[in-house]
């Protein structure tokens, strides 16, 4: 009798049969790819390095003054390493969600497993949470993981147990809300960086740039609530606000009116059981209607293209055949220039339409709110990662695409010179680029001529923190060229080519920024006075000419190995 | 000239290419015939410079593929086995994009791809989009691709894959037109009767070793097929088969219904001998017909292991 309720019991809560077989085979097949248990360890590591540099950075810089007063300031150290691990753990587990879903659909679609699904009994409702729950679960383990150094890092004092549920539980309700709309998207774009890109300039737009807009609007007393009343809620239907919320409260600055974290975590729960409901309706259509065809216009798009065109690109003499673009200078960058800057397929699109808001929005918040500018600092920020995203896909995706449309056997056996083809390519998705980073670099100058405003007044300094900047753009442009055409040149597929250009991107930004802030406490702590300045800036300088410098080595290693992975 | 010397190329211990000599001579068409796996799509990477040999050593027109690769990729035209194309680019574009890759002056492009626009039958077609295309018309692209810098050598790797009856025909019209034109030709294909019908020569490869290289006309002895000849007759059909059975070059007559099979012991001009012994004979002949040995027949019995 017990043993046949129990069967009952374990039946009914068996997630195979809950879910569906889908979910039983991604549980299979995640279990038996490498990647997943490298994911893992990385995940870990740079927690762990994380963890390690902030320790660093707030309890041994600063061990001055008495044994006493270290150890009163034990908490508030405390406070502050977890208040910024938790803010990695809440951008991490996101951008893992969005990436893990990325292709879940698209994969399918391309490989025509999904029509074949979709004649067999399993429901499109066991699909979709088949593929979310499965890749969920392996993201609950990661964070899931992380809990014993958060334990280890509470004994600090300081932070109580509710925020470190709060924190837990927004970061989860976001990550599985993320997770579903890359999911969602994935039934509508054929590959995974398009999906994660839309995804995150989505994000940036709603949930910052919106946000932000709202925020200012209140603050300046021309919306229809007061600032006490949109930041309540904001907090309520924004993770992003609603996390900032939650860390107000452990520091006790700038608390929302109201602010109830469970509230915010189901309304989450809502909108992404919405968007399960819409995936659910959609994966039928998603079998049929593969990708979006390259014919499909938007007329913004359209003419912005032209417009571009007309001022960054020279079409050379004119053809009878107005469409027909002669070829003119090097035959590489030619045709790379030739998918324009905004590019032709509708997804291209889409993305151009998004930035140039999120670009148009940042301007306003930086213009009209200098003083209040955490959601521009963000967007800034943001803004200059989608950039560099888009060089590593343009100059790592112009070869690994090549070779998934097996033209580049093709390309090959032409006379080109293997150096000639290398450069051509990394030259063009760096002038691709070309009008956003002319945005960027506005946003810029903006963002420091509001630090002059505000009565800031040392031009040389600014100056000198603009110079660094370019500087550091530029290298930082150059190592993803660099390396982006490497990965493309060594790699099979452009999500794994953009994939490795951009972690390799994130590690050495992130390595070399904790060497240098190494480095910079050791010099500090032999220099003390006005020459420390220019110890800082020399510092920056060499960290990205170092960066600049590896991203032209490896052009070299691409141009060497540019015969070697041809299939 | 192509030719290769003990060509060897491993992928890791598997053998691709296992010592294989292979001489094509100019002007002709070579078909290259082999089952999946064979070897055949390894030997022509390693010919247009895409694939380093293991060892021996491949030539074309007299220059080492291995060390002379940009000279080699000058003289040679490649369509490889899944031909990719810029789905982004206009055809006219596409082939002029190739043009100034292969070094050509910016003044002559435009009258050389509006020539093998021609000749491939495309003008209508050069200011649509290349994904466009259907199947055909981008088989027939990637060949006016192969043509554009005039190279002396081709190597088509199955050319006429995934093509309907009509395409295919095109295909090997352009071929005879090709051969017309002085080029050398190396083309492989699984649809074996195409190759009968437009190749001098072919090469039968397994496991990576050339199993025959020669005329459709010099498989026979080596396969020790006989010669037959099919020939039907107005009336006295027995006195027919008694005239043939006296002929020392015939071994064996066969009536079949309204037919007579002559089979004999060798293969050359079969058919002259009938009709001329039945003609003599004063018998009419209503119709005669050698019996020619199939591509597929040669190909099944040879990559079966009956030759070695």
């Amino acid at each position: 009798m017990t043993m046949a309720l129990a069967s009952t019991f374990s039946n009914l809560f068996d997630p195979v049969r809950l879910f569906g077989p889908i979910f039983d085979k991604e549980l299979r097949v995640s279990s038996r790819r490498p990647r997943n248990y490298l994911l893992r360890f990385a995940y870990i590591l740079l927690l762990s390095i994380f963890i390690l540099s902030i320790w660093y950075s707030t309890l041994v810089m600063r061990s001055f003054g008495s044994a006493v007063y270290q150890i009163s300031r034990l908490s508030s150290a405390g406070k502050q390493a977890i208040s910024t691990i938790v803010w990695f753990q809440f951008i991490a587990a996101q951008l893992i969600a969005i990436v893990m879903l990325s292709s879940s659909i698209s994969d399918e679609i391309h490989t025509g497993t999904l029509s074949v699904l979709l004649t067999t009994p399993i429901s499109s409702f066991q699909i979709v949470t088949g593929k979310l729950l499965s890749k969920l679960l392996q993201l609950m383990l990661l964070l899931a993981i992380s809990l014993p150094l958060l334990a280890i890092v509470r004994i600090f004092g300081g932070v109580t147990w509710d925020y470190i549920v709060s924190s837990i539980c927004i970061t989860m309700t976001a990550a599985v809300l993320m997770g579903t709309l890359s999911l969602l998207l994935s039934m509508i774009f054929r590959h995974a960086y398009n999906v994660i890109i839309v995804t995150i300039l989505g994000y940036m737009l709603v949930f910052v740039a919106l946000a932000g807009l709202f925020n200012m609007l209140a603050v300046k007393g021309i919306f229809i609530f007061d600032e006490n009343v949109t930041q309540s809620i904001l907090a309520l239907i924004n993770p992003f606000a609603a996390f900032a919320a939650t860390n107000a409260n452990l520091l006790q600055s700038g608390v929302p009116m109201f602010f109830s974290w469970p509230v915010h975590c189901l309304l989450m729960l809502v909108v992404t059981a919405v968007l399960i409901a819409l995936a659910v309706w959609r994966v039928r259509k998603a079998a049929l209607v593969s990708t979006f065809s390259s014919t499909t216009k938007l007329w913004p798009a359209e003419i912005l293209e032209r417009m571009l065109t007309r001022i960054f690109y020279k079409a050379g003499s004119k053809s009878p055949d107005s469409s027909i673009i002669p070829v003119t200078g090097p035959p590489i960058v030619w045709k790379e220039m030739r998918k324009g800057f905004v590019g032709h397929s509708r997804t291209d699109r889409i993305m151009t339409i998004l930035l140039i808001v999120l670009f148009c929005l940042t301007a306003i918040l930086l213009l009209l709110s200098p003083r209040n500018n955490i959601f521009s600092r963000y967007l800034i920020l943001g803004l200059y990662w989608i950039v560099m995203i888009r060089i590593a896909l343009f100059s790592a995706g112009s070869i690994s695409g090549e070779k998934e449309a097996r033209t580049w056997p093709v390309l090959l056996v032409t006379t080109l010179g293997d150096k000639e083809i290398i450069r051509g390519k990394a030259i063009a998705a760096i002038r691709r680029n070309i009008p956003l980073l002319l945005l960027y670099l506005v946003l810029i100058c903006i963002s420091y001529a509001s630090f002059y405003n505000l009565g800031i007044r040392m031009f040389p300094q600014i100056l000198i923190s603009l110079l660094i900047t370019a500087v550091s753009t530029v290298c930082s442009i150059l190592f993803l060229a660099g390396i982006g055409v490497y990965f493309g040149v060594r790699l099979k597929t452009t999500t794994t080519a953009v994939a490795a250009t951009v972690v390799s991107y994130l590690i050495m930004t992130y390595l070399f920024r904790i060497m240098f802030s190494v480095s910079w406490s050791i010099l500090l702590s032999r220099f003390r006075g006005g020459s420390t300045i220019w110890i800082f800036y020399a510092s920056s300088i060499t960290y990205s000419l170092a960066m600049g410098g590896i991203g032209i080595y490896q052009m070299r290693c691409a141009v060497r190995r540019v015969r070697r992975d041809i299939f | 000239m192509i030719e290769t010397k003990n060509l060897t190329k491993n992928y890791g211990n598997l053998t691709a290419v296992d010592n294989l000599n292979l001489t094509i001579k100019d002007g002709d068409i070579f078909g290259f015939i082999g089952p999946n796996g064979a070897g055949k799509t390894t030997t022509m990477r390693i010919l247009v410079t895409l694939l380093e040999p293991f060892g021996g050593s491949a030539f074309i027109n007299g220059l080492n593929v291995a060390k002379e690769g940009k000279k080699v990729r000058r003289l040679v035209g490649y369509m490889p086995d899944f031909m990719g194309v810029y789905d982004d680019l206009k055809v006219f574009e596409y082939l002029e994009f190739f043009a100034a890759a292969f070094g050509i002056e910016r003044k002559k492009r435009k009258s050389i791809v509006e020539g093998v626009l021609e000749l491939t039958d495309l003008e209508s077609k050069k200011s649509a989009t290349v994904d466009s295309l259907s199947r055909g018309m981008q088989q027939r692209l990637g060949l006016a691709r192969v043509l554009i810098h005039d190279p002396k050598v081709l190597i088509l790797d199955e050319p006429a894959s995934g093509l309907d009856p009509r395409a295919r025909i095109e295909i090997r019209e352009l071929l005879r037109e090709l051969k017309r034109m002085g080029k050398t030709i190396m083309i492989s294909s699984h649809i074996l009767s195409e190759l009968e019908e437009i190749c001098d020569h072919v090469g039968i490869i397994e496991h990576g070793r050339l199993v025959f290289s020669g005329t459709l006309e010099e498989i026979r002895p080596r396969l020790g097929i006989e010669s037959k000849v099919r020939v039907s007759v107005a009336d006295h059909q027995d006195k027919a088969t008694e005239l043939l059975s006296a002929l020392p070059q015939v071994r064996q007559v066969q009536a079949l219904g309204g037919e007579i099979a002559v089979t004999f012991h060798e293969g050359k001009n079969t058919a002259g001998i009938v009709a001329r012994t039945l003609v003599n004979a004063g018998l009419d002949i209503i119709s005669i017909q050698p019996e020619r040995l199939k591509l597929d027949d040669a190909f099944l019995q040879l990559t079966k292991g009956v030759v070695h």
